[in-house]
């Protein structure tokens, strides 16, 4: 099982680095966060021309072709400047849906469009405060979509959207009437997030003969690349930690010399390399299709929530003051922490699954 | 043959070797043994590997080794591990203090004694802890004097894991009392038999004496026993503290996940199962998650040895982590037994026994670098940091 990178990944690492560093502003970010629905437009515009929409796109669709790792890595270094696109894991996550369940015809017409981020994708399964419903209100008869689905990431611009039904997973064009999008205030508006309402929208059905198991397996296809994500995050908390400590002054020393702040910046290393290993060992799973894919993403969730919300908790302590001014860019890392923790299934949500993954000797 | 290959053959070879004696020295045979009795059985077993090639697989065969590769020694003790082999006996010896003899001896000392321990023969300890400097290595006081060709030491050491039964040990002593603390310490070895060598265990909590007092009452040894140059001791405790490469996973660990999810489903509360409590689902959870992260990094750390890269750092949070999964583990499972959890057997395992496991919890955090020295360690080589304030250390 390959849990180490090659020279080719890490070479797309460092590009993947190198741009997003000259593109970031954090000032542009904030102005993002003032109101509801937002993304970063420019930026993803710059991702589609970068390639990386064609990444986990098959060659003879028109993508790189690239494996899971790949897509994983381009995540990291988007966490690591919170970059305001949030279609990156469900799109890709979509286009495991469509090769997986998806028809010759659907393949063809979409998967080249993904590629060349004509189609972006969010993926609709939430309903209520329970995880994944067994039994979702949301029908599908006649191929069309009735229901709503709730804060559905990227869910306010996606062309697309993969939805969990009663009977059926269902790929559904947003553009469509029948499709009516709500976007609110959020703890971080820059996840486009939006209630979607199905009143009778056209749709069509992807051949997944267990919808709950196939919705599952998407939303940890979903959780893998996300948890990259909240890895990328916690370490560009932990770097302004340290940057900080190594700095700032106070009692006559650096305040890098106290254990209280030295520890603080050394278990935020320990929580992301725990994290670190399971999102690798959930990316090798997820490649090499073995049976504890879901469990691994499960574990992998788990730990890279945890080490976001805790890096950037003690990354703000670190910071005193200033840490939580809206000036400082740490609360950017907050929102997107409790965003991503909330985005692909809750911590108790995982919990269950990972049990009943044990339980089942699938884990 | 490539390397895979090469190793896949390798483990399958050495798992062949490890069943044939798993009867005779693994999990079943060490049950209700004391110490010493342990102690006599991880010898023996060593001296079967030595006779088939898996003692010091990476030392030179001239010395007894089996001239492997490191890789090859990882594979072997993870093997190892699952069967409950007393090899976290010699851990020290062979991980340690032999090493540094074999780095820093004559020819004629490696001759003499690295053969002898590599078959289990003899055993070795490492005598660096005092009353009066534990993590703080620099302020050992234990004093060795010049007398003509020989040192007299006198003071004492602790802590001393295994003293009672050891040959040898390696140590530092202050030769210049008046230097800056780092700078007044030689490093040497010592003969634990010779006059004046007063070895006492110390009862631990658990009442397991692992540990103990040395105390050095005017001990003669030649110059020949020096390592190093006079007043370079601490460097020479440095390097052997970093002489482990990569350490594989410890052996000696809890009960596996498995042993927790069939006591939640055994066990009762409110008079449903207790796999279905949520409390109960959430620490089962978290613990596989710790588990599996921990896994993945000492999998990682494998693999960059096989592709010939040094592995990174991440394998300093083993201990750390791992001691506080395994704490919360015990702690859920003693609550699951009700009152009946309060039993307590001093033989018990912690690999088999939950309280064992629970007790054995904070010497895990203290033993061989305290939570703290780990986080210092994290913090000062890994991200940079600064050290603490060290009014101690000589204005450079």
């Amino acid at each position: 099982m390959a849990l180490s990178y090659t020279a080719d990944q890490e070479q797309i690492r460092n590009e993947a680095r190198r741009f997003l560093e000259d593109t970031f502003e954090s000032e542009k970010q904030r102005e993002l966060l003032r109101s509801r629905g937002n993304y970063d437009s420019a930026l993803w515009k710059a991702c589609i021309d970068m390639g990386w929409t064609g990444a986990g796109v098959p060659e003879d669709h028109g993508g790189l072709g690239l494996s899971a790792l790949e897509v994983c890595i381009i995540a990291e270094e988007c966490g690591r400047v919170v970059a305001a696109i949030p279609f990156l894991a469900p799109t890709y996550a979509a286009s495991m849906a469509l090769r997986e369940f998806g028809s010759e015809k659907q393949r063809s017409e979409l998967l080249p469009r993904i590629a060349t981020g004509d189609a972006t994708f969010a993926l609709a399964v939430f309903e209520d405060e329970d995880g994944l419903p067994e039994a979702p209100l949301t029908t599908f008869q006649d191929n069309r979509l009735t229901g709503r689905k709730i804060a559905v990431a990227g869910g306010g611009a996606a062309s697309h959207a993969i939805v969990h039904a009663s009977n059926a997973i269902v790929l559904v064009d947003l553009t469509a009437s029948g499709v009516k999008r709500e976007t609110a205030d959020t703890i971080d508006n820059t996840r486009c997030a939006a209630d979607i309402n199905f009143d009778g929208a056209p749709a069509q059905t992807l051949n997944a003969s267990d919808a709950y198991a196939a919705a599952l397996r998407l939303i940890a296809v979903q959780a893998t690349i996300a948890a990259f994500e909240q890895i990328g995050g916690a370490e560009g908390a932990m770097d302004r930690a340290r940057e900080y400590a190594n700095t700032r002054e106070a009692f006559g020393q650096l305040i890098g010399k106290f254990q209280a702040i030295k520890h603080r910046v050394a278990e935020m290393y320990v929580t992301i390399e725990l994290a670190r290993g399971n999102a690798l060992r959930a990316a090798a799973s997820l490649n090499s299709g073995a049976a504890d894919f879901v469990a691994q993403a499960g574990a992998a969730r788990l730990a890279a929530s945890h080490a976001f919300e805790f890096s950037v908790a003690h990354a703000i302590q670190t910071h005193g003051a200033i840490g939580v001014t809206w000036e400082h860019d740490l609360h950017l890392f907050l929102r997107r922490a409790r965003a991503l923790a909330l985005e692909c299934g809750a911590r108790p949500f995982w919990e269950d699954v990972i049990v009943e993954a044990l339980q089942r000797g699938r884990a | 043959m490539t390397t895979t290959d090469h190793l896949g053959t390798y483990r399958s070879k050495a798992r062949a070797f490890l069943e044939t004696h798993a009867g005779q020295y693994g999990w079943e045979a060490r049950r209700n043994l004391s110490l010493a009795e342990e102690v006599a059985l991880a010898k023996r077993w060593q001296g079967v590997k030595a006779a088939n090639g898996y003692a010091a697989i990476t030392w030179p065969k001239e010395f007894g080794g089996a001239g492997g590769t490191e890789l090859e020694k990882i594979i072997f003790s993870t093997e190892e591990a699952q069967f409950g082999f007393p090899a976290g006996l010699l851990a020290i010896t062979l991980g340690m203090p032999v090493p540094m003899m074999l780095h820093h001896a004559t020819p004629e000392q490696k001759q003499r004694y690295v053969p002898p321990a590599v078959r289990g023969e003899e055993m070795w300890c490492q005598l660096f802890s005092e009353p009066g400097a534990g993590s703080d290595l620099a302020a050992a006081r234990l004093r060795a004097r010049r007398d003509g060709d020989d040192w007299l030491l006198d003071g004492q050491k602790t802590w001393t894991s295994y003293a009672q039964f050891c040959d040898f040990g390696i140590l530092v002593a202050r030769t210049d009392p008046d230097a800056p603390k780092h700078k007044g310490l030689t490093f040497f070895f010592v003969d634990m038999k010779a006059p004046g060598v007063t070895v006492r265990p110390i009862k631990l909590l658990h009442q397991h004496e692992d540990v103990n007092e040395v105390f050095f009452d005017n001990v003669r040894i030649p110059d020949a026993n020096r390592l190093g140059a006079v007043n370079d001791g601490f460097r020479m405790a440095i390097l052997t503290l970093m002489m482990e490469r990569y350490v594989a996973a410890a052996s000696d660990d809890g009960p596996p996940l498995q042993a927790l999810i069939d006591l939640a489903n055994a066990r009762k509360l409110r008079g449903r199962p207790a796999i279905e409590d949520g409390r109960v689902r959430a620490a089962i959870a978290h613990a596989y998650a710790t588990q599996r992260g921990l896994s993945a990094i000492h999998e990682r750390a494998l693999e960059e040895l096989t592709a010939g890269r040094e592995p990174g750092a991440e394998g300093s949070i083993h201990k750390l982590a791992a001691a506080r999964e395994r704490h919360a583990m015990a702690t859920l499972a003693l609550d699951l037994m009700g009152p009946s959890g309060v039993a307590y057997d001093s033989h018990a395992k912690t690999r088999t026994d939950y309280m064992m496991s629970w007790i054995d919890g904070p010497t895990l955090r203290i033993a061989g670098g305290t939570d703290e020295m780990l986080l210092n360690t994290i913090a000062e080589r890994i991200l940079g940091l600064p050290q603490d304030h060290r009014p101690d250390k000589a204005p450079r």
